[in-house]
């Protein structure tokens, strides 16, 4: 006694299923990559795909946290509150996420290797802030500047909301990307490029991993919204069985 | 006045750890209660499935196939012949919904069938019998009536005893089975008569076979849990969309700006 709406329900069950395994597959290359990925020393990094795991420390001057800590790469996810004038209703903005970084060396037992950050995925202590706008201006100009520019004269930002990840500066931390010639000499070579430095640096498909935990840990944030999406999978599948299991148990 | 403060931009991540396992959990709980509130119905359809007709029978409930008669003089409120019926006023105001005046004269109804009359004896205590003309009524009952839907009708006024509840916002509801109407009936035979059974089916009157009885509970176990597969499926796609925003969001290629 299967109905068309019994059919209809399972086939969108099934589909939602296959959307999140889908999300899961996406996902599940880059977990492959590093655990089939030997991590290096410095020295012994080659062209093509390589991993790291050093200290991570800033080639010039090192960014500034919101809570005043050093880093090398930090990623700020953003979004507040204002009143426009003669509004009495309060609205928010959508969160943007933006990441500033320096240039950044990892150093080991074995040398040092630079490291490109464009198209990181960054791994790191992760904290929130709510700052009212009145401080925001008085202490934090920049993130004022980037929050006011969005309206015209007569709005009042009442609060900032700010999630920040940071890879300190100094962390002994974990990379994993694809190492290729930099436009750097290493120390002592000449023009001609004999010995050019390598640099790890990311793609659009195979991002640079920068991580300030060590290799076990990034599998494990990596995988942990993974397995999210395969629980969601499995359940939305078991919907879709149901729908055709229980017309047939109940059948006369 | 203040606008209001909305909460930190992303949930904790506890929560969305969590929401996978308490979606399995709550698609659980929604089954369970789903079956659990079935559990009657269940019963019931898997106990007439195995009810043989009354040729095949042994001891136990059997299916008696014939026709309904009722005492020759009966008549409805409305003034019909009728092997049985039952009626009541019902009120037609939907904020203040009602029943009123039921009658019923169900008693002194036989089945006639190709051996001979059976009276149906357990249809003499009318009080306690379940009618049902399709598969949104109430669970199945010790005595039970199905119907199909197609012999309840309003009728117009309130005639006979319905009289006495007449007024206005409220119809006259009638549920007639005539004469000589083709039934099957589970019953136990016993002493030239159908009674109750002592395990169930205990005793069902299916209007026109029990068959279609069996397709009306059936179909109201099914609706049950197709209400419950669809407040699931929404449920997981509510969570799966909140934990496949946490996965973006964390996975999050990046392009510093400031770096060159």
């Amino acid at each position: 006694m299967i109905e068309v709406v019994d059919v209809l329900l399972a086939v969108v069950a099934s589909s939602v299923g296959v959307f999140f395994l889908r999300a899961y597959q996406t996902g599940i290359g880059m977990v492959r990559r590093i655990v089939r990925q030997e991590t290096l020393h410095a020295a012994d990094v080659k062209p093509g795909p390589a991993e790291l795991a050093g200290v991570l420390r800033a080639a010039g001057e090192p960014l500034m946290s919101l809570s005043g800590q050093p880093a090398v790469a930090i990623k700020r996810t953003q979004y507040h509150t204002y009143q426009a004038k003669n509004d009495s209703d309060g609205y928010r903005t959508l969160s943007v996420t933006r990441a500033d970084a320096t240039r950044v060396e990892l150093t080991d037992a074995s040398g040092t290797c630079l490291l490109d950050l464009d198209r990181v995925l960054l791994f790191g202590p992760t904290s929130s802030y709510a700052i009212t706008g009145a401080n925001c201006k008085a202490k934090h100009p920049e993130i004022w500047r980037q929050v006011s520019s969005e309206h015209a004269d007569g709005v009042t930002i009442e609060a900032v909301y700010i999630e920040e990840t940071i890879i300190p500066d100094g962390i002994t931390g974990f990379v994993s990307g694809t190492a290729e010639a930099s436009d750097e000499l290493a120390p002592g070579d000449d023009y001609r490029g004999v010995g050019r430095r390598l640099k790890l640096t990311g793609e659009a498909n195979r991002p640079l991993i920068v991580s300030a935990y060590d290799e076990a840990t990034v599998l494990e944030m990596l995988r942990a919204p993974l397995k999210r999406m395969v629980i969601v999978a499995c359940v939305t599948f078991a919907i879709g069985a149901a729908a055709i299991a229980i017309p047939w148990l109940v059948a006369p | 006045m203040s606008p209001e403060r909305p909460p930190l931009p992303a949930p904790p991540q506890g929560l969305i750890a969590l929401a996978p396992w308490v979606l399995a959990v709550v698609v659980v709980g929604i089954y369970g209660v789903a079956a659990l509130m079935m559990t009657a119905d269940f019963a019931n359809l898997r106990a007439l499935r195995n009810v043989r007709p009354a040729d095949h029978a042994a001891n136990g409930p059997a299916i008696y196939t014939g026709t309904l008669v009722g005492p020759a003089d009966r008549v409805t409120p409305s003034g019909e012949q009728a092997a049985m019926h039952w009626s009541w006023v019902r009120s037609t105001d939907s904020d203040s919904p009602g029943t009123y005046c039921v009658t019923n004269a169900r008693d002194q109804v036989s089945l006639s069938t190709p051996e001979g009359t059976l009276p149906i004896r357990w249809l003499d205590d009318s009080t306690s019998i379940s009618v049902r003309s399709n598969e949104s009524d109430d669970a199945p009952a010790t005595r039970e009536i199905f119907t199909g839907p197609n012999l309840e009708r309003d009728i117009k006024g309130f005639p006979g005893a319905l009289a006495t509840c007449a007024g206005d916002s409220r119809a006259s509801v009638i549920h007639s089975v005539p004469q000589g109407t083709k039934a099957e009936v589970i019953s136990c035979a016993q002493d030239g008569g159908l009674e109750l059974c002592a395990r169930e089916p205990h005793g069902l009157i299916a209007i026109p076979t029990v068959k279609a009885a069996m397709v009306a509970k059936a179909s109201r176990i099914h609706t049950t849990f197709r209400i419950a597969g669809i407040a699931s499926l929404v449920l997981a796609l509510g969570i799966g969309f909140l934990c496949l925003v946490a996965r973006n969001r964390s996975l999050d290629v990046l392009r510093p700006r400031d770096y060159a």
